[in-house]
């Protein structure tokens, strides 16, 4: 094995990191908030770039190729936030302070509601979309190592909006609404914090980061399909809480953990492509035997 | 445990002169069974479809309007519950003879039963044990395989390929619960979820072991010399062959059920419940918890070994896509929309899963999205399920 088939699957997993980081940090900052674990968050990503084709279909007869991109990117960013903020009005906010069980069983029943409406009422979606082309093939080479333009958009959109998202949380009146939620809620509420409209910004908050990370997705296999949500949901739920659910520092850790292990699995180990989500998830059991609430969870008292 | 003092007063007392209560009782068995035969027997989908909601209509009617009659019912069926429950398996053990005209209905019948099994075991850990398995479609398809490799390709007999496909799933079920001691909540969830993906994937890679996408056909079952290819004749009784796999799975449920049943009632039900109410404090009052956690982890498991046995054994082929996570699913619905902890309900559950979307199939295309939408409704609804276990009114269900 040569060190720039190493170098190259470290690029690869790096992608695929930034994919699911997005996802993850998702996943971890609505668990942070209605402690319920979101299964349908990787739906809303698949959502967002169903839209974002959608919108590119529709806008380029009319805009051209650049202009209908613009559109189609806006378009599915907004149509996944405005999903986020329905899915909780409508699954987790009528739950109320259920058990935990029923919220995860109400994103699974939502994520599978998405999903069905995109087979059914998307024309022909069914079958895989191809995703719409918007950036061109080019190829750098680096000292023998292979990186793509869209790798290198993905990469650098991901770790900008990541750098935001914490800058949103640790810095404004806003972070400290959210960041006061997942520590307390009913003490929040006496502090005069509108819950009801800090949950639902946090939604849609959420779900445009989940639009992004489907856009990146679809952009970077040039396809999307249906039911490609349910295994971004499980990939960003592994990250999520192999990082230690409720930390999004946590999330991002995991992310690269998750992303590189798969990429060196399907990349290095022959024939490994069959059994990359085996590896990842035998990383997980044995992650969690060691440190039961995830990497980045500080060991606290149990509450009696 | 806390006591609310907000608890719903009792329903108005019916004073029951006689024998009034054992009759309400057979009636209302006879008036349910009626019920269900009718929804099976309809060939008219949208007939069939409107027997089950009116009979839902009217039971939430009753409940909110005429709650004498609600009332009546309820404790003369809890009162006479050894009639009811007597009746029930008289009417289970005839159903065959009365759905001659529609065989079709013996055969989903069976595959309920057998779902209901896994159902059973899967709410010792979901409902008992406080485990939220979301991989629990896992074990059953270890379960099938097992038994569809040791019949098909080791010609082991069906008995020993259920013996065998139950102990694998235990040994699996201790070391799942074994790896994950510490793992709780929505953790555990990961892992069990997780657990069932690696199942599936190692279903479809394995070829030399499972013959990956191609599937496995299974030899027709034979039980002492009696194929499963012939119908019954007892005297002036004859049935279509359906009906053998009918009353084998019916009186493996049966067995299933009562096993669950007499645990739950046990000093182990007791310590579950302990348990799952409270882990630290069971260990104060000197409950082994991890112990007793791993040991209710398998024996969860196992009735997923049976169920799987029996459903490769019913269905006669099996490949990796019956075992997807959409099974953990339906199963878990089941024990929810049943009510955790509720013997009969589960079986309900199990009925309501499977059977009634068989009369939804004019809208093929729709059936998933339908189905997504009617368990959010549960859920937001009647979070406890369909039938609720009235001895946990006072319990946070879980975590």
């Amino acid at each position: 094995m040569l060190l720039e088939d190493v170098l190259q699957q470290l690029v690869n997993g790096l992608t695929l990191a930034a994919i699911y980081a997005l996802i993850a940090v998702g996943v971890s900052l609505f668990f942070g908030v209605i402690g319920v674990v979101n299964m349908a968050h990787g739906d809303v990503a698949a959502f967002g770039a169903f839209a974002a084709i959608a919108a590119y279909n529709v806008a380029a007869p009319q805009l051209g190729a650049p202009g209908a991109a613009l559109v189609a990117i806006v378009f599915g960013i907004a149509a996944a936030g405005v999903l986020g903020v329905g899915l909780y009005r409508f699954a987790f906010q009528p739950l109320g302070e259920g058990p935990a069980v029923i919220g995860l069983l109400a994103a699974i029943a939502a994520g599978f509601i998405i999903r069905e409406a995109i087979f059914n009422f998307f024309p022909s979606g069914r079958n895989p979309q191809p995703f719409p082309q918007m950036v061109p093939n080019n190829v750098f080479e680096l000292a023998g190592i292979f990186v793509l333009l869209k790798q290198l958009i993905v990469l650098v959109t991901a770790v900008l909006l990541v750098v935001m998202l914490a800058i949103l949380i640790q810095r404004t009146r806003f972070g400290r609404a959210i960041r006061s939620l997942a520590n307390n809620k009913e003490v929040t509420l006496t502090l005069g914090v509108p819950v009801d409209r800090t949950l639902a910004a946090t939604f849609l908050i959420g779900g445009s980061l989940a639009g992004i990370a489907g856009i990146l997705n679809g952009l970077y296999y040039g396809i999307v399909q249906f039911d490609m949500g349910v295994l971004l949901t499980v990939k960003g739920f592994v990250a999520a809480v192999i990082g230690g659910l409720g930390n999004i520092y946590g999330a991002l850790i995991g992310a690269l953990i998750v992303g590189l292990l798969e990429a060196a699995t399907s990349g290095i180990i022959p024939k490994g492509n069959a059994y990359k989500d085996v590896v990842v998830f035998g990383a997980l059991i044995f992650i969690l035997l060691l440190r039961p609430e995830g990497i980045l969870r500080a060991a606290r008292g149990k509450k009696v | 445990m806390s006591v609310d003092t907000d608890v719903p007063r009792p329903a108005p007392l019916v004073v029951m002169r006689g024998h009034a209560g054992p009759i309400i009782t057979i009636l209302a068995v006879l008036t349910f069974w009626s019920l269900l035969t009718a929804f099976m027997l309809t060939r008219n989908d949208l007939v069939a479809f409107a027997i089950p909601v009116a009979a839902l209509v009217a039971g939430e009617g009753c409940r909110r309007f005429a709650k004498p009659v609600y009332a009546g019912v309820t404790r003369a069926l809890a009162a006479n519950s050894g009639l009811a429950l007597g009746l029930s398996i008289l009417g289970l053990l005839v159903l065959p003879s009365a759905l001659v005209s529609n065989v079709y209905w013996v055969h989903v019948l069976t595959i309920v039963f057998i779902y209901a099994i896994a159902a059973q075991g899967l709410n010792v850990h979901l409902g008992e044990i406080g485990a939220i398995n979301v991989g629990y479609g896992g074990f059953f398809a270890i379960g099938a395989y097992v038994s569809a490799i040791a019949t098909a390709d080791y010609g082991a007999p069906f008995f020993m390929s259920l013996i065998y496909a139950s102990s694998a799933c235990w040994l699996t079920g201790l070391l799942i619960g074994a790896c994950t001691i510490k793992t709780t909540g929505d953790y555990l969830s990961l892992v069990t979820l997780g657990f069932g993906l690696i199942v599936y994937q190692l279903a479809v890679n394995l070829t030399w072991l499972t013959h990956g996408t191609d599937g496995i056909h299974l030899p027709p079952v034979n039980i002492l010399g009696h194929s499963f290819k012939t119908g019954i004749d007892i005297g002036y009784i004859h049935l279509p062959k359906e009906a053998n796999a009918y009353y084998l799975a019916l009186g493996v449920l049966g067995l299933c059920t009562l096993v669950c049943y007499r645990m739950t009632n046990s000093w182990i039900g007791r310590t579950w419940a302990a348990m799952r109410q409270d882990p630290l404090g069971a260990g104060c009052f000197g409950i082994n918890v991890p112990l007793l956690r791993v040991l209710s982890f398998g024996f969860g498991s196992l009735f997923a070994g049976v169920a799987g046995a029996l459903y490769a054994n019913e269905i006669g082929f099996i490949e990796p896509g019956e075992f997807t996570v959409l099974l953990s699913i339906t199963l878990i619905c089941m024990v929810i929309l049943g009510g955790m902890g509720n013997w009969w309900g589960i079986i309900c559950g199990a009925f309501i899963m499977i059977a009634l979307p068989e009369k939804l199939r004019q809208f093929q295309e729709l059936r998933y999205l339908l189905y997504g939408v009617a368990l959010l409704a549960i859920l937001i609804y009647r979070p406890t399920g369909l039938f609720a276990n009235p001895k946990r009114r006072f319990e946070k269900l879980l975590g």
